[in-house]
């Protein structure tokens, strides 16, 4: 998953989710399109194509059928599809202890997944693409706010310190540079 | 014996060498730097940050990160300097139970000392891992400017941060012996300064290896900074015309945007225009925002000709002191990053009619000064030897409210003056010596550094006890004071503790917390 934009998120994940439908896999293909009615709650595709799947809009006050779809996406590998689910499931019904436990280990592997990926907190992420090319990216503020603090010699322990954000939050956000090619971590 | 480092405490940024094999080293960090950024911060969760660390993030964690405590140490509280420091920082000042400045960070008041005594411990940490042993002896430079108050918190930094400081040495007289190292025959010197916060100029006269500084002024709320603030708004505005968007508000884009102010600036004293990039630096409604700018010499230049134009008015006021005509100046000597600016070149070279001499690293000299004169302490060397002045006059208040000064300004320290005076009372039994510090006529418009009370003056008509009030200063600049009643011998002294200084206990309780925070680190 990239780390993307609001509205870049959301035609990835319209995307997805037709590509998925495709494929049988309906509840996974649900789930992507749930996600983009938490980003935009009229956003028209989204709403076609649920009711295309025959799945109403809004799971409605069933928050079980959220984590369901969520518990789809981590069972198919989905993990971030499924941390978002649930962060809205546990929204919705703060009281669901199940969604919130599931939401809590779900991210407690997400952090350590992240984590070992950054040598524990050691590497040193820097830069792998020319500064003048980053434009042709589709980012966030908190992105070109990571990006600005990397030197190729910060370690990723010392960037959760100096950018004051959540460090899942900044985890993640590297995590999904990496991916995309935009930075890579040396040792 | 160990081994005495110099270290340039500086507002904005410091820097620490020592003398090998007898000549300078400066001394990098771990990161290969030379000068380590004089910031303090603590993180929401707990950690403190020191130098470069505690830098990156100090817009974003704005009320956590002190900088330039060095412009509150040994202020009062009410003090118009403490004031004008308030308005401008994130981080909340408070008044201390000594009428004194205290810096609220991490939901814990700290002192000023205490503050500057973790850059010097970071500072200590740094020559102490680069030498391979225990470093305990230090001089410390402080500006020209600094009155008695100031000059003893900066001691009293030292002391916390588990250091002797052997010495107080004037950070253009620091240059001036660096600058003076290989040098001979006979010299007036102007020492222009401008660092990142603070501004000094002084006027020298260096003669076969003796120093003697003439006068000195300066403006301890102008440097670097104010260059850099200027380039922010400016950038501010831009953006806001061209793209309708705000970003003084948002804590992520100023920390961007002051970085990048400052990388310009430097960028612009070697080549005539830079772009300033910052992607992503806001959301609009189409998507991400980029901030792109180009920003030309001449437009910095413009934004910043003012600042620089005010530092030579002081330069002005210097030279009137020293009674020293600007064409009989041989050399001038630039120090602080700030004057790599061309414009600053350029200002002070038409001014005194000659172009600075740029043989010493600006950034790194005032540190080589101070380790110099550390081996010069501990080696005893008599060949240089170095005159400094008291910035401030010293006197008493007298009746009528009035000030009479005892020691005038510029004067050489160390200095030892006395003045008789007498009662104002019939059956006068008493007089309370009250020690002021500054140029006003007007004894209340001083800084009050201590006071003390001559008692059992035997009883006499108004004017006839001859009472001789003595005042001594070392070469540090610290004061102490005695009273005597040539009638009966009687005598009252004191060091002047200036009034907000830390006493010697609470010295002690600030190491004891300090040293028990460094064992729960190493857990």
């Amino acid at each position: 998953m990239a780390a993307e934009s609001p509205a870049g998120r959301v035609a990835r994940l319209l995307a997805e989710g037709l590509e998925l439908f495709g494929e049988g896999r309906v509840d996974q293909a649900v789930a992507r399109w749930r996600v983009v009615l938490e980003l935009d709650p009229a956003q028209q595709d989204a709403l076609d194509y649920l009711e295309s799947a025959g799945v109403p809009a809004d799971a409605g006050d069933d928050g079980r059928a959220r984590v369901r779809e969520a518990l789809a996406a981590a069972d198919a590998g989905e993990a971030e599809q499924a941390l978002a689910l649930l962060s809205a499931a546990t929204a919705q019904a703060p009281d669901d202890l199940d969604a919130q436990a599931s939401f809590d280990l779900l991210r407690a592997q997400l952090y350590a997944r992240y984590r070992a990926r950054m040598g524990d907190g050691n590497a040193r992420p820097r830069l792998s693409v020319e500064p003048d090319q980053l434009m042709r990216f589709d980012l966030p503020p908190e992105a070109g706010f990571l990006l600005s603090l990397l030197d190729g010699r910060t370690r990723v322990a010392e960037l959760v310190t100096v950018s004051g954000l959540d460090p899942f939050a900044v985890l993640q956000l590297l995590a999904r540079l990496e991916q995309d090619g935009i930075v890579e971590l040396a040792a | 014996m160990g081994r005495v480092i110099g270290i340039d405490l500086g507002t904005t940024n410091s820097c620490v060498a020592v003398l090998e094999n007898g000549q300078p080293s400066v001394i990098p960090n771990s990161g290969g730097y030379k000068t380590t950024p004089s910031m303090f911060a603590i993180t929401q969760d707990g950690k403190r940050l020191v130098g470069h660390l505690a830098k990156r993030q100090a817009i974003t964690n704005a009320r956590n990160t002190v900088f330039a405590a060095k412009r509150l140490i040994g202020r009062r509280f009410d003090s118009d300097e403490v004031q004008r420091s308030s308005e401008m920082c994130a981080y909340e000042i408070l008044r201390g139970p000594n009428d004194d400045a205290r810096i609220q960070v991490g939901g814990k008041a700290f002192t000023c000392p205490e503050v500057s005594a973790f850059i010097l411990r970071e500072m200590r940490r740094v020559a102490e891992e680069y030498l391979g042993e225990p470093v305990t002896e230090a001089v410390i430079t402080v500006p020209a400017y600094f009155n008695d108050a100031q000059r003893q918190g900066t001691k009293d930094a030292g002391k916390i941060a588990g250091l002797e400081v052997l010495r107080l040495v004037n950070e253009p007289t620091a240059a001036a012996m660096a600058y003076g190292m290989n040098r001979s025959g006979h010299e007036k010197l102007a020492v222009y300064d401008l660092g990142g916060g603070t501004f000094d100029i002084s006027v020298l006269e260096m003669s076969e290896g003796v120093i003697e500084v003439l006068a000195t002024a300066g403006n301890t709320f102008l440097g670097g900074e104010d260059f850099d603030r200027r380039i922010v708004e400016h950038l501010l505005e831009g953006f806001r015309r061209s793209e309708g968007i705000e970003l003084a508000g948002d804590p992520m884009a100023l920390q961007r945007l002051k970085d990048a102010a400052e990388k310009a600036k430097c960028d612009l004293s070697a080549r005539e225009r830079v772009e300033i990039n910052l992607p992503f630096i806001a959301t609009g409604a189409n998507g991400p925002v980029h901030l792109s700018l180009e920003l030309t010499r001449e437009v910095l230049e413009g934004l910043v000709d003012d600042i620089v134009r005010g530092t030579l008015k002081i330069v002005e006021q210097c030279l009137q002191d020293a009674s020293l005509p600007r064409t009989e100046i041989d050399q001038v000597i630039l120090v602080g990053g700030q004057t790599r600016m061309p414009l600053v070149q350029q200002a002070v070279a038409e001014y005194f009619g000659k172009r600075p001499h740029k043989g010493v690293n600006p950034d790194e000299v005032v540190a080589v000064g101070a380790a110099i004169q550390g081996e010069t302490l501990v080696s005893q060397d008599e060949n240089l030897l170095l005159l400094d002045v008291t910035p401030l006059s010293l006197g008493i208040a007298t009746f009528g409210g009035h000030f009479a000064k005892l020691i005038e300004r510029n004067t050489t320290v160390p200095v030892c003056k006395s003045h008789i005076f007498t009662t104002t009372r019939d059956s006068q039994s008493a007089v309370k010596i009250r020690v002021l510090q500054g140029e006003s006529d007007v004894a209340q418009e001083n800084d009050l550094l201590g006071e003390f009370v001559l008692s059992g003056i035997r009883p006499a008509r108004k004017g006839e006890p001859e009472i001789e009030v003595s005042f001594d200063i070392d070469a540090n600049g610290i004061v102490s004071a005695s009273a005597r009643d040539q009638a009966t011998g009687k005598e009252q002294s004191i060091t002047v503790n200036a009034t907000g200084t830390l006493s010697e206990e609470e010295i002690q309780k600030i190491i004891e917390e300090q040293e028990l925070y460094e064992v729960q680190l190493k857990e």
